[in-house]
């Protein structure tokens, strides 16, 4: 199962953007999220994306409002700024171009 | 914009910082009840739920540490941190936190001051609309425009219809009357100003109306525009104040307008005339007072579009039209244009050049200062440094705890200088810099504020980084016990450098000093040629159709006779035109038995027309030959007294009296007195070469009255109005003012640059003192012991004492030597402000060296003293 410090440098920042890139999420559910989708193989750890989302913040490509969730209690809610958008897109042509280049060199040759 | 936002973030984690940590708990909390909320939902109890979640997250105090990372206050942290240490280590050495602050921060002071000063006089528009298309039109010899000379008044009148460059052509006459119909009578500064003067400014009356040309024609009802200060004080700012009637001069006026308070009239020579009300100036006025050769401040706004060069080219093909018509009063001479803005300030800019070199280099001697200070400093601190660098703190890091305290002394300095130039700016238009103009706008607003900042930023790094960054290596490089020699050497060079520099630039300002101090001594001792104290004077023009056929000079018998039985009266002079009241009256002559040029290569020299008894009330009694008196009438033998110059320059070696000269058309004149030089144009330059003649034999109608009394002469300024109103009801009188009030504001500058020039003269020695002292402090202390095995082998404590003031003698002489290449150098800027001596004067120089010399070798002895109470044994066990 692999950790979050496993992931390359900076990869969780990525993670963190592309989550909440449709609508706002608390950290819990941010974590659940990237679980869910990487099915189960990510696991974030909550030392790990606490610093992350703050520095993000600060950062100025999230920002944080507090609002209710469903269940009617108040937690903060992240959501992306414009800054944010575009420096996912950046990390995310960064990511493609890193792995298809990992994958060439990994791949099995056909020869 | 994201980095605004970035900053936002930073501060806001600093100052909100409670909260922040507040909502990370509350944060961190909810994702622990999440976690456990779903252990629940799997299956588990709720304690079992929570505790799990909580052994699954792991240490809350590690993640909150994280984020606080995140947020980044590490570097606040260790701000405060060293802002902490400076405040501490500062409040040890409470003396060297005061003296460097100070320092600081009247040398920032004195330079935000003349940034501000400036900035107002140099570089701000004139307070009129489109001010740059204002110019001044004046008679113009070869060299171009003569400031001096002005446009006769019938000329006045034909430039109004030929100059088609100008949209307006405008000018003013000031006159002193009396105004009645207000609380009292007030003796009011009045002018006559063209109709469209205001309209030629671009400026009008916030209440009421400016003038139109029908005010100015002669059937028109008088009215008059006030000044806003004299509609205050005399009226009491009385709003229904239109349409008043004011008693001006004798005459009923109505009040049409009054100024803005912000409204400046145009200066033209520094002092601006401070006019309390303006009344039209009618044709007739002109053509009334017109008769002296040249005497109206002409202005003109430019049409727009025309460009300044087509209008000068213009003005010269008119002038020489003029200046062939009237040869007699053009005397070769063309007419050209002066920008108003170069006009009001042109003559102030080497000044102000000189003034701003002086604040800069205090603001050098300044930082050299300082640096030696915080060098002095770190042999105190080398033991802490050593301390702190041994217990983990990198060299960045010291060098970033010195920066901290260097740029927390450049604070205090800079704030403390930003309050200086405020009480400046209040003290400067006092002190008289009347030679400067526009000083009363002088302001402080925040590009003032942003120099302040700049400088003092400036000054920290300039005065700071080098002693930090030679500091630290002390720090790093030597043990807790033993010092570097190798950073020792280094760094009493670069004390003995600075030493170097400081000495040098105090010799700079100090000759400086010297050489102006120079000048005023010889201004006071020359004066201007003529006794000033308690004379009154005012200018008369008689009505130039009945005093045309020489009816003029039995006019001024009388008013004499009469004058000089008013009590307190002493006596009684008149002359065409008064020493350094800026009129020149220049003619061209010729001497008899000389060889004779072409007639546009005569010499001139300056002409007055005087009554008798002028060179008694002056005071300035003739050298030689006699006064003129009731034998020169008209008719009789043509008469002239010359002054020394032209004596001396036409006549060098012989006696002049007897000898002939022509005033050119006005026949030969024999020479029967030879007066002393007075200074009639400036009394900074040398006298001209003048001659005079009797009123008698000459045309003048206008003639300025010299009134000597044993009292206040102001005291005579209503009884004289009355015996002239009742002598001559025709006659005007103009511009009444002791002659003290003349002449004092020849000399009321210079006063004021030698006062600051000496102060910063003064800081600099007192500067360059303070470096040597603690350079020879220094060198004692670390030589201790050295000086001890010295003494024990024998050495008199005299010859080592003579060795250590030797060493500093040195330094200072190598600063003495730069600093007079520099002098030498620089003093050439100085001639303008310079008076009777050259800008390489040898008794000042020597004087200034031999100064600094005597200061050097008293700050060196001071400390060098302690030699002599070094006990060789106790200095040997201290090492």
């Amino acid at each position: 199962m692999g950790k979050p410090n496993d992931l390359v440098q900076g990869t969780l920042d990525l993670l963190i953007l592309k989550t909440i890139a449709v609508e706002a999420k608390h950290g819990w559910a941010i974590a659940k999220r990237i679980q869910q989708i990487s099915g189960e193989v990510l696991q974030v750890q909550q030392g790990s994306l606490y610093p992350a989302l703050h520095r993000l913040e600060q950062q100025a490509w999230i920002k944080a409002h507090w609002a209710q969730t469903e269940t009617g209690r108040e937690a903060k809610f992240y959501s992306l700024t414009r800054a944010g958008r575009v420096q996912m897109e950046k990390e995310l042509s960064n990511w493609q171009r890193l792995s298809a280049a990992v994958n060439l060199v990994v791949r099995p040759t056909e020869a | 914009m994201r980095l605004l936002e970035r900053f936002r973030n930073r501060l806001r984690s600093l100052f909100h910082k409670h909260r922040l940590e507040r909502e990370l708990q509350d944060e961190l909390q909810f994702h622990l009840e999440s976690a456990a909320k779903e252990k629940q939902l799997a299956g588990a109890t709720a304690d079992q739920a929570r505790s799990e979640a909580k052994a699954e997250f792991g240490s809350q105090f590690q993640i909150t540490e994280q984020v606080r990372d995140a947020w980044g206050w590490r570097s606040f942290e260790a701000l405060r941190q060293d802002l902490r240490y400076t405040a501490r280590s500062f409040g040890q050495h409470p003396g060297f936190f005061a003296s460097a602050t100070l320092i600081l921060a009247l040398a920032i002071g004195s330079n935000t001051a003349m940034v501000s000063v400036v900035r107002t006089v140099l570089l701000d528009a004139l307070p009129y609309p489109d001010s740059s298309r204002l110019v001044m039109i004046w008679q113009a010899n070869p060299q171009g425009a003569d400031d001096g000379v002005g446009i006769a008044p019938q000329d006045f009148t034909k430039l109004q219809a030929t100059f088609t460059s100008a949209s307006h052509l405008a000018t003013y006459i000031g006159n002193d009357r009396v105004v009645s119909g207000t609380n009292e009578p007030y003796d009011a500064s009045t002018a006559f100003v063209t109709a469209n003067f205001f309209e030629m400014l671009g400026v009008r009356p916030p209440i009421g109306r400016s003038f139109n040309s029908e005010d100015a024609t002669a059937a028109a009802a008088p009215v008059t525009i006030l000044s806003h200060s004299f509609w205050q004080q005399a009226l009491g700012a009385d709003p229904g104040v239109i349409g008043k009637k004011l008693n001006i001069g004798g005459q009923p006026h109505t009040v049409i307008g009054v100024m803005g308070r912000e409204f400046t009239f145009p200066e033209i020579y520094g002092s601006g005339p401070d006019f309390d009300l303006w009344t039209p100036m009618s044709p007739q006025l002109i053509s009334r007072i017109a008769g002296g050769p040249g005497d109206m401040n002409l202005f003109a706004r430019l049409s727009p579009g025309v460009p300044f060069e087509t209008a000068q080219a213009e003005l010269r093909t008119i002038g020489s039209r003029f200046a062939a018509e009237r040869p007699d009063v053009y005397l070769g001479r063309s007419l050209a244009a002066v920008p108003l803005q170069e006009q009001v300030v042109g003559n102030v800019r080497p000044l102000l050049a000189i003034l701003w070199g002086a604040v800069l280099s205090i603001l050098l001697i300044a930082c050299a200062s300082l640096c030696n200070l915080l060098l002095a400093r770190a042999n105190g601190r080398s033991k802490e440094l050593a301390m702190r660098a041994s217990l983990g703190a990198g060299r960045w890091r010291l060098i970033r705890q010195l920066l901290t305290e260097n740029a927390a002394l450049a604070t205090c300095g800079g704030v403390l200088g930003w309050a200086l130039p405020w009480g400046l700016i209040r003290l400067l238009p006092g002190l008289n810099f009347a030679e400067i103009p526009r000083l009363d706008a002088l302001d402080l607003d925040l590009s003032v504020v942003a120099v302040a900042a700049l400088l003092s930023l400036l000054a920290g790094l300039l005065f700071g980084t080098v002693p930090a960054i030679s500091i630290s290596a002390i720090g790093t490089e030597q043990s807790v016990r033993r010092t570097g020699t190798g950073v020792r050497r280094r760094s009493a060079l670069l004390r003995g450098g600075l030493v170097v520099a400081q000495v040098s630039i105090a010799l700079l300002l100090l000759a400086g000093a010297g050489l102006l101090a120079r000048s005023y001594q010889s201004l006071v001792r020359t004066g201007p040629g003529f006794q000033t104290a308690n004379r009154l004077t005012f200018e008369l023009v008689l009505p130039r159709a009945t005093y045309r056929n020489g009816q003029a000079p039995a006019y001024f018998d009388r008013l004499r006779t009469e004058l000089r039985q008013l009590p307190q009266v002493e006596d009684v002079g008149t002359i065409s035109a008064l020493p350094l009241s800026g009129a020149r009256a220049s003619w061209k002559y010729r001497i008899e038995d000389h060889p004779i040029p072409p007639a546009d290569e005569l010499p001139t020299a300056e002409f007055r027309a005087v009554t008798p008894g002028f060179f008694g009330v002056t005071q300035a009694p003739l050298i030689s030959g006699r006064d003129f008196d009731g034998r020169d009438t008209a008719d009789s033998q043509r008469v002239g007294i010359v002054n020394e110059t032209f004596a001396r320059l036409n006549w060098p070696g012989e006696d002049p009296l007897g000898k002939r000269f022509e005033r050119s058309g006005w026949g030969w004149a024999t020479v029967v007195g030879v007066a002393p030089d007075m200074h009639f144009h400036r009394v900074d330059q040398p006298a001209l070469p003048m001659f005079y003649e009797p009123l008698t034999q000459g045309r003048d109608t206008t003639m300025s009255v010299v009134i000597r009394t044993n009292g206040n002469p102001l005291s005579l300024a209503g009884a004289s109005r009355r015996i002239v109103q009742s002598t001559e009801p025709g006659a005007l009188m103009l511009n009444l003012q002791t002659m003290d009030e003349m002449t004092s504001n020849a000399l009321g500058p210079r006063r004021a640059v030698l006062a600051v020039f000496g102060g910063f003269a003064a800081f600099a020695l007192i500067l360059a003192a303070l470096g040597i002292y603690s350079v020879v402090a220094y060198t004692v202390s670390q030589r201790t012991s050295e000086i001890g095995v010295r003494l024990a082998l024998g050495a008199q404590p005299t010859s080592i004492l003579a060795m250590v003031v030797k060493e500093s003698g040195l330094l200072t002489l190598i600063g003495l030597c730069l600093g007079l290449v520099g002098a030498f150098g620089g003093s050439s800027f100085m001639i303008s402000l310079l008076y009777g001596i050259g800008p390489t004067d040898w008794v000042t120089i020597v004087g200034a060296c031999a100064v600094l010399l005597l200061v050097s070798v008293l700050a060196a002895c001071v400390p060098a003293r302690r030699v002599l109470r070094i006990d060789p044994l106790i200095a040997l066990r201290s090492e």
